[in-house]
């Protein structure tokens, strides 16, 4: 019984082309435990080789990765409790460097197939995406929609971490033995040097914006030929550089709230209309046209999830009860009563 | 450690040797060091698979791929991954199924008289004690969709399967939202028609599932 149970049946059967009594043979076989892999790295094999659709695999997997640093450490608890020796834990730490290793070679080549200025890896993210990136120090950055984050090729780590960083992005700085600053760039004006751990860093035409979650940062602010203003920020500090030039500092009472994007989370605290529009257009890269400025100035409050430009237009209409029109790249919102 | 199922006889007439089973020695060496490279590791080698399987059931992708992301949150947290001895696949594919099962037996209990619902939830449909139950269930539902008429199937799988609402179904296909929302209920009461012909054993969880 159990070797007339073949690859051909099993795909056969998934496919739903077998009789009952071929189905009848497949659920004794299963009954045998030993049998189990194999059913399903045939079905694995079958579910590859037959997409049906082609879920985001980047988006999803930067939302894991954002919950799996936000749990503590895990430990396999079920390893033997011999005690390791020194060769054996050299190849694992080997292996572990090839693998990463690998994975920098991997990003590098990319960054520079996608060329622009030889001296950058540039990690990128198109509208609505957003991706989990690793620099080599060990730092993790995660991109929100539409941003571009630059890396020296030479001397990133060597004595000095500068990134550069237009859009909108998360960090989660790791401090090294020999206390090397990690400075971002937004612009050619304002500097976030780190002194701590997790901040998270806005720079669009619209604004510039640094909010700190953990430890501590200082933001450098040089406007062209005038003298350089230094602000040192604690936890839950956001600092907003205006379209004046202006350096405005506050202190949120929930600024992981700011970060809400990185688990695709829209969250609006009497955003205005208009305000919507312009977040929509940084992260989707829709054009949202108001009907009308009393419509514009309409607020909302609230947070919800949402992974396609459609689900916030939705939820936004639903909330303000007004209508929205989208064609190709523009949306239109107008009043019901027009 | 078990013997791999690819060393076992002369039976497996595909080159399976660099399947999945293969890489997941790979991943395994990852664990040892790291469980968060592991699981990382893991989501990208099984994420689209499994939202591709998860599908088939629920016909939904933000359902499928909630039920999917849900699945390896929980794997790292619970620390499921220090209990796995030999393969991972399976324990993944597993869970997924019987999460995608459950759900449409968690949306009978919300939309039908309960008396109905437990006689179902309480016995086979909780925990289908043959594998085959889970094909049998999927090749029903692709069977009933395929029947639709071309226009109402595809009106159908926009709402169901791209989730997206009546109003931009509508637009999207220059159709009146009113004839939208009557085809989208044609195609649910056709399909709860087809199954309940067929398919008795989860009657109940399909038909509801379906109008909801």
């Amino acid at each position: 019984m159990k070797s007339s149970v073949t690859k051909q049946l099993l795909m056969d059967y998934y496919a739903g082309r077998v009789t009952a009594l071929q189905k009848q043979l497949i659920d004794d076989w299963l009954r045998e435990p030993a049998n189990e892999p194999l059913f399903y790295a045939c079905l694995h094999e079958r579910e590859l080789a037959q997409v049906q659709y082609e879920p985001d695999l980047s988006a999803a997997l930067a939302r894991y990765q954002t919950f799996l640093y936000q749990q503590s450490d895990r430990v396999i608890t079920d390893e033997p409790a011999t005690p390791t020796t020194r060769g054996r834990r050299w190849h694992v730490g080997l292996r572990f460097w090839s693998i990463a290793a690998t994975i920098v070679l991997l990003l590098g080549v990319s960054g520079w197939l996608f060329r622009e200025p030889m001296l950058y890896h540039i990690y990128r993210t198109a509208y609505g995406e957003t991706r989990s990136v690793q620099l080599t120090d060990g730092s993790r950055v995660i991109l929100n929609a539409n941003t571009r984050l630059l890396v020296p090729r030479l001397g990133f780590g060597a004595g000095t971490r500068t990134v550069r960083v237009v859009g909108e992005a998360r960090f989660t700085i790791v401090h090294t033995p020999d206390h090397q600053p990690f400075v971002v760039e937004t612009g050619p004006n304002l500097t976030v040097t780190v002194l701590g751990t997790e901040f998270a860093v806005f720079a669009r035409p619209r604004a510039t914006r640094v909010v700190l979650m953990r430890g501590k940062v200082a933001v450098n602010y040089q406007p062209g030929g005038r003298p350089e203003t230094r602000l040192t920020l604690q936890p839950g500090d956001m600092v907003t550089l205006d379209g004046s030039g202006k350096l405005h500092r506050q202190t949120l009472p929930k600024p992981e709230q700011q970060t809400a994007w990185t688990d695709h989370q829209f969250v609006f605290n009497n955003t205005s209309l208009r305000e919507v529009g312009a977040m929509i257009q940084e992260t989707f890269g829709l054009v949202a046209d108001i009907k009308g400025e009393r419509l514009a100035q309409q607020t909302l409050s609230g947070s919800f999830d949402a992974h396609t430009a459609d689900e916030v237009l939705t939820a936004v209409a639903e909330v303000l009860d007004i209508r929205y029109i989208r064609k190709n790249n523009r949306v239109i919102f107008r009043s019901k009563t027009d | 450690m078990g013997v791999p199922p690819e060393q076992d006889g002369p039976r497996l007439d595909g080159p399976h040797t660099d399947g999945p089973v293969d890489s997941e020695r790979f991943i395994r060496k990852a664990f040892e060091t790291d469980a968060r490279l592991g699981c990382e590791l893991l989501f990208r080698h099984y994420y689209k698979p499994l939202c591709n399987h998860a599908v088939r059931f629920v016909l939904s992708r933000a359902v499928a791929e909630d039920i999917v992301a849900d699945v390896f949150c929980q794997f790292y947290a619970n620390g499921t991954f220090a209990k796995i001895t030999q393969f991972y696949g399976p324990f993944l594919y597993k869970t997924v199924r019987l999460r995608a099962y459950n759900y449409m037996r968690d949306e009978t209990k919300r939309s039908t008289d309960l008396s109905a619902a437990d006689g179902v939830a309480s016995s086979d449909a909780q925990h289908p004690d043959a594998v085959t139950h889970y094909e049998d269930l999927y090749h029903d539902v692709e069977r009933a969709i395929d029947t639709l008429p071309p226009q109402t199937r595809r009106v159908y799988l926009m709402h169901r399967f791209d989730g997206k609402t009546h109003a931009d179904i509508a637009t999207e296909l220059k159709l009146s939202p009113r004839t939208v929302e009557v085809l989208v209920r044609r195609a649910s009461h056709a399909l709860r028609d087809l199954l309940r012909a067929k398919w008795s054993l989860v009657l109940l969880a399909v038909s509801s599932w379906l109008t909801a």
